[in-house]
């Protein structure tokens, strides 16, 4: 990405490196009793339990519920969002309308309405992704209406003299200059909905990758509990950075410019 | 002209929202759903209970005052403890590059995650939570104000330079004040993400809060406790970000006087 001199090179490796001193100090403490066994495992422990549940396909299992959800969920309100956002930014009538009505449902807190969906839903999946759905949408359809708003009049009079039709005018100017502020919430919904079906799943599941902690942890199997973590510390990692490459590709205009 | 018309159709947007609030009264009083009731009954039970101290031996108020105290002390020493680190990262290109790979990958990590680590190492006591909030709003609080340090332009500290300003002097009329709007965005996004944890850890485990009354009283099927303790925790996520847009204005029309 950015050229490193070598003085920056060492700082980056040796915050890598860090971790591994981490490990080191991890197991020298596990090694000398200086916390209980059943609080803290030795990182081999923990190891051989990622390893164990990855080749007897349990993680792959909560993987493929918890990687669904998220992903159903995550489309969905990314589409309905987007869209919804896109009119309500182009007319301001529609926006002043509804704008009460956003700005007294965006202020529940999502954890409060989770008992409300499990009444109505029960613990199914439907209602893991409408809880997920509610409680992300807001920020994905804020950052569009606001990105639909800042547009500059002068474009889109631009976009006018040209003689350009509807659709054009939509893809070549409305969907590009908004693009920023869409990804920017997108990427604030997407640490949302890995956190909000985590926490659906504690509360109420028995699949997926949050039940599996939470399962490993009252049974008090502590090495398995940290390789579900670690799992899913990986997972979350990957996602963002997956994320972040693919919209870093479809908009290499905008960060090329800024930076 | 324009004007006009907003106005007019912000009116109808507020119509629109009291209709749908009468229509949930009629719709619910019909159907006499228990899961679901009319506005009137949920309003009647908050000064049912407001008044009698009635929901397990303790008043509305004091469960109102322990999340908030809750919310507090987690966000509080967040922001106390993150922001000069902020600072220091944004200010040392060193110690950015030392924390940076860190910071990546610790920040896509929902702290709800570690809850079962925190109660494995401190019980089911008051403690976990305090942490829970607290690493929760640690993250966006630090990255911010460390991209805001480090986002002030060159000429702002040269100046500083020029004029003989000490270290100190730099960093309190110059790269704080210049970073504020940063600090200010990231505590704020901080504020929604803490309450929202208070209330999770509420709900997870507790003897008293807005989440735990929301929790159990769904629990024991007690619905209109559960509505009561919605409505409660949207009239205080609403007020915690109002006192905090208020200072935020307070704060940068003070540093706008000031000249810096």
């Amino acid at each position: 990405m950015q050229n490193f001199k070598k003085k920056e090179f060492f700082y980056i490796i040796s915050g890598y490196l860090l971790w591994g001193v981490v490990v080191v100090i991890w197991q020298f403490v596990t090694a000398n009793k200086f916390v209980e066994p059943g609080l803290l495992p030795p990182p081999n422990k923990v190891f051989f339990a990622f390893l164990k549940h990855t080749l007897n396909g349990n993680f792959l299992d909560s993987f493929k519920y918890t990687g669904s959800r998220i992903l159903v969920a995550f489309t969905l309100a990314a589409f309905i969002n987007v869209f919804l956002g896109l009119i309500l930014g182009r007319s301001y009538k529609l926006f002043l309308f509804f704008q009460p009505t956003i700005t007294f449902m965006r202020v529940i807190p999502p954890p409060c309405f989770i008992a409300l969906i499990f009444i109505f839903f029960g613990t199914s999946d439907l209602g893991k992704i409408v809880f997920i759905l509610i409680g992300v949408s807001f920020p994905i359809l804020l950052n569009t209406i606001d990105g639909v708003r800042d547009i500059h009049p002068r474009l889109l009079e631009t976009a006018k003299v040209f003689g350009l039709n509807r659709y054009e005018v939509f893809f070549k100017f409305i969907l590009p200059a908004t693009s920023p502020y869409i990804v920017s919430g997108l990427r604030v919904a997407l640490l949302q909905t890995i956190a909000l079906s985590i926490f659906a799943e504690y509360i109420g599941s028995t699949n997926g990758l949050g039940n599996f902690i939470l399962r490993m942890h009252s049974t008090w199997k502590t090495p398995d509990m940290y390789a579900g973590i670690f799992l899913l510390a990986f997972f979350g990692y990957l996602i963002n950075y997956l994320f972040f490459i693919l919209t870093e590709r479809l908009m290499y205009w905008h960060y090329g410019r800024t930076k | 002209m324009r004007k006009t018309v907003g106005v007019s159709y912000n009116l109808y947007g507020w119509f629109f929202l009291i209709s749908l609030f009468v229509i949930w009264e009629i719709f619910a009083k019909q159907a006499n759903l228990i899961s679901l009731p009319p506005p009137s009954t949920i309003v009647a039970s908050f000064i049912d209970i407001a008044l009698h101290n009635d929901w397990q031996d303790v008043s509305l108020f004091s469960h109102i005052t322990s999340s908030l105290r809750r919310f507090l002390i987690g966000y509080g020493a967040s922001v106390v403890l993150m922001c000069p680190l902020g600072i220091l990262i944004g200010k040392y290109s060193n110690v950015y590059f030392l924390t940076h790979p860190t910071i990546d990958i610790l920040r896509t990590l929902p702290a709800i995650v570690l809850y079962p680590i925190l109660i494995i190492i401190f019980g089911f006591g008051e403690e976990f939570k305090y942490l829970l909030i607290f690493i929760s709003c640690a993250f966006p609080i630090i990255i911010n104000t460390a991209d805001g340090v480090r986002g002030i332009k060159r000429t702002l500290l040269d100046t500083g330079l020029v004029y003989g300003l000490s270290e100190k002097e730099i960093l309190l009329k110059i790269t704080i004040p210049a970073a504020s709007p940063y600090i200010f965005s990231g505590c704020r996004v901080a504020l929604g993400i803490g309450f929202i944890l208070t209330i999770i850890a509420e709900m997870l485990h507790s003897g008293e809060g807005i989440g735990h009354l929301i929790f159990y009283s769904a629990r024991q099927g007690h619905f209109n406790t559960m509505y009561v303790g919605i409505v409660l925790g949207m009239i205080v996520g609403n007020l915690l970000n109002y006192l905090f847009e208020n200072i935020e204005k307070f704060v940068m029309k003070w540093q706008l006087l000031k000249g810096g």
